[in-house]
């Protein structure tokens, strides 16, 4: 059980592709002027990044080495068809609101990285949870940022009007890449604090144990 | 290489895999694309929920009539007849022209008949622009008073109404298209004949302007269409035998700017070539240097455009005028 | 003529694919460290974006849409962009063995280059189109070039970042701050000039 909660952790903070790996920065940056349209981004990458990784597992074995790449582009492509075709059929303005981000999907790095680097070595069920992972640690990290950038851009959150005043700046470019960049150097200073403190538990831990090794040792020699 | 050879080496397993996956996936696609394929009219009745958030709407597509689809300053591009609960509604299309820039607004228009005649908007519902940075200005309060301000000369954006949004040329395109979709309802839906429609140099003029002939001469009472921000403007011409005009007067309420009436003084003794030459091939509003060389006053073009529309259309259709006068064709 | 200024100031200022449109951010970020290196991926861009139109949308238009298989447009451009990407690299390959010493490091990322899927969805989405040509009706030649100048517009931001960035070699930067994140906030600074062309427009 400790393996899948490795691969979950992993995927959600410890390797989160948006703020450790800065991966898929083009869908990020073009949706998180708004949070409405980057949860909605995240959670279409989430089935597509999930199921890609299905697949890609289950077909490893099958998959000569060669034609990995071309292989894995026509899977997701697919997915990413089948997701357009659902959305435009099912949930019209979701489609309207990602508009041609959507068929960007296909080169966001995070799901042809997560299939090179995971998938193609594990079982169906851990790239299942790592895709699941990831994709929960990309749409986290784009709902955030939509928020922040949303909430100084326009004054609201998820489209309700909060507060009068607002930098409109932040609904743009300018402003997705500031907040974007404020965010991983606030994301690593955290998890560096963290991982810090962590080991110094560890080291405390592992000195006490020596020192009651030795007090042992003391025991048993006397 | 043999046959056998080839069939045993990596190449042909990679091309063989490569192909089937692609084969599946195109198979796969193909049968949800006919199972989630959305259909044109199912894109347009998503399009008419929108226009109507709260309630089911039944409706007809009908064709739409090219005769008074477009004009200078708007073009219907779908029109549907409401069926149901709202029996006797319209909801067109259509895009408003003339907008800041020369740019259009596209826009949902609910038009709404009684009796057999145009009795208002009941909405709008802007949908798309171009070229019009500061629409985002424009609340839905103030195309309620814009479509609130009718008067019987149609809508005007400016002016008379004191709507003041800070986007007043795109809030123009706006009521242009309001007056497209009365005029369009009115000409297609209530049978309202336009007496002048096989005129030339017809744009601008309303079918409320009139005419009588005397001795050979012919004097004008024209209502011009709105050319927002301008308004509305009635106009008398008097043109004499010599196809020139003789006396030109303002008359609608005259406190604006385009109202200098000395300088149109200058239209006396000129013809039809003079204004056809001045409005130009397209009567584009940005012609502003075409109205300067010929000294028209500059800073009130579109009201100068409605005055040369009147003044050519008073002039070109001379001889029109007095052979249907003489039919007894006038009103 | 003004059509064509207008579509070109369009793709290159004031739509520009990195700072107004978001796309191609990761060559963006990765490959400005150095000017010369900016400069050799935005010209590879640039080519085959250029290309990558000119194929895409005669396909796209006269093959794919009379035929009715128009939805499978995402694997059918991913696959022609993937293989002229490949064959851009061996013809630059025999040609001039030292422009692919200087450009072929390049050139596989740009297969996963959102700029390049990005432009080919663009200029087969007529509305799109019209509005960035003022109206013009979209063609081959307007497809052509339109993406040709986005991605000169590409390659310009490109060279900018990286003389930025090399002046920041120069600088000590707060540990955190250091790497990507400073980089999008220089990123940021010329999105902001670049944000008053579009008052131009």
């Amino acid at each position: 059980m400790n393996k899948y909660k490795k691969i979950t952790l992993d995927g959600i903070i410890f390797n989160n592709p948006t703020f450790m790996l800065v991966l898929g920065t083009c869908p990020t940056l073009g949706l998180i002027s708004s949070a409405l349209p980057a949860l909605e981004m995240g959670l279409a990458v989430i089935v597509i990044l999930t199921l890609s990784n299905m697949i890609i597992s289950a077909l490893r074995k099958l998959i000569p080495n060669e034609v990995r790449i071309p292989c894995y582009i026509v899977v997701i492509a697919t997915l990413v068809t089948l997701i357009r075709m659902v959305l435009d059929k099912f949930l019209p303005d979701v489609y309207e609101a990602l508009g041609n981000l959507l068929a960007l999907i296909v080169v966001n790095c995070i799901i042809l990285g997560r299939a090179e680097a995971f998938a193609n070595k594990h079982t169906v069920l851990e790239s299942a949870v790592d895709g699941i992972a990831n994709g929960i640690g990309f749409t986290m990290a784009l709902t955030v940022m939509g928020i922040i950038c949303e909430f100084i851009g326009s004054g609201s959150l998820f489209g309700f009007k909060i507060m009068d005043f607002s930098v409109g700046m932040f609904s743009t470019p300018a402003g997705a890449f500031i907040v974007f960049g404020l965010s991983i150097c606030a994301f690593t200073a955290i998890i560096d604090a963290f991982q810090r403190a962590r080991r110094v538990k560890a080291n405390r831990l592992a000195r006490e144990n020596m020192l009651d090794d030795g007090a042992q040792a003391e025991e048993v020699k006397a | 290489m043999t046959a056998k050879e080839f069939f045993k080496s990596t190449a042909f397993k990679c091309i063989a895999v490569l192909l089937s996956i692609v084969l599946i996936c195109g198979i796969l696609l193909t049968l949800c694309n006919a199972l989630l394929y959305v259909t044109d009219d199912e894109r347009t009745a998503r399009a008419v929920a929108k226009v109507f958030p709260d309630e089911e709407v039944t409706f007809e597509e009908d064709e739409v009539d090219e005769n008074y689809a477009e004009t200078a300053n708007y073009r219907v591009e779908q029109a549907f007849t409401l069926t149901g609960e709202r029996e006797g509604q319209y909801l067109l299309s259509i895009i408003g022209k003339n907008g800041y820039n020369s740019g259009t607004v596209t826009c949902w228009v609910v038009a709404l008949t009684e009796d057999n005649a145009f009795a208002g908007l009941e909405k709008l519902v802007v949908t798309g622009n171009e070229k019009q940075s500061f629409i985002n200005k424009i609340g839905d309060s103030d195309i309620q008073a814009v479509i609130d301000g009718q008067n019987e000369d149609g809508f005007t954006a400016y002016s008379s109404s004191g709507i003041s949004t800070g986007a007043t040329f795109s809030l123009g395109a706006i009521a242009n298209a309001m007056n497209g979709a009365k005029d369009y309802v009115e000409s297609v839906y209530c049978g309202v004949v336009n007496p002048y429609a096989d005129w030339t140099a017809n744009t601008n003029i309303t079918s409320a302007t009139t005419y009588t002939v005397e001795n050979g001469v012919v004097t004008y009472n024209i209502i011009t269409a709105a050319n927002s921000p301008a308004p509305s403007i009635t106009i008398e011409i008097v043109v004499g035998a010599d196809k020139t005009i003789t006396s030109f007067t303002t008359k609608s309420d005259t406190t604006h700017s385009w109202s200098t009436e000395n300088v149109y003084t200058d239209f006396a003794g000129k013809g039809a070539d003079f204004f056809a030459g001045v409005i130009g091939e397209n009567g584009d509003i940005s012609n502003n240097s075409n109205y300067a060389a010929n000294g028209i006053a500059i800073g009130a073009t579109r009201s100068n455009y409605l005055l040369l529309s009147a003044a050519l259309f008073a002039t070109a259709n001379y001889d029109r005028a007095v052979a249907q006068y003489a039919e007894g064709g006038a009103e | 003529m003004a059509t064509f200024i207008a579509m070109v100031l369009s793709a290159v200022l004031t739509n520009n694919f990195i700072t107004v449109q978001t796309l191609g951010i990761c060559p963006f970020l990765g490959v400005s460290k150095k000017t010369s290196s900016a400069l050799g991926m935005g010209v590879a861009v640039t080519v085959v974006m250029a290309l990558a139109a000119a194929v895409t949308w005669p396909i796209y238009e006269y093959v794919m849409v009379p035929l009715n298989f128009a939805f499978l447009e995402i694997i059918v451009f991913i696959f022609i962009i993937a293989s002229l990407v490949q064959m851009l690299e061996k013809i630059i390959q025999k040609l001039s063995p030292s422009l692919y010493n200087a450009m072929g490091v390049y050139l596989p990322l740009i297969t996963t280059n959102c700029a390049v899927l990005g432009v080919c969805e663009l200029v087969i989405d007529k509305t799109a189109m019209a509005g960035l040509l003022g109206g013009a009706a979209v063609n081959f030649g307007w497809a052509v070039l339109y993406s040709l100048f986005a991605g000169l517009g590409f390659t310009l931001i490109m060279v900018i970042m990286s003389g930025m960035r090399e002046k920041l070699n120069n600088v000590k930067i707060a540990k955190y701050l250091n790497g990507f994140p400073i980089s999008m906030v220089t990123a940021s600074l010329i999105c902001m000039a670049f944000m008053v062309f579009t008052y131009i427009a």
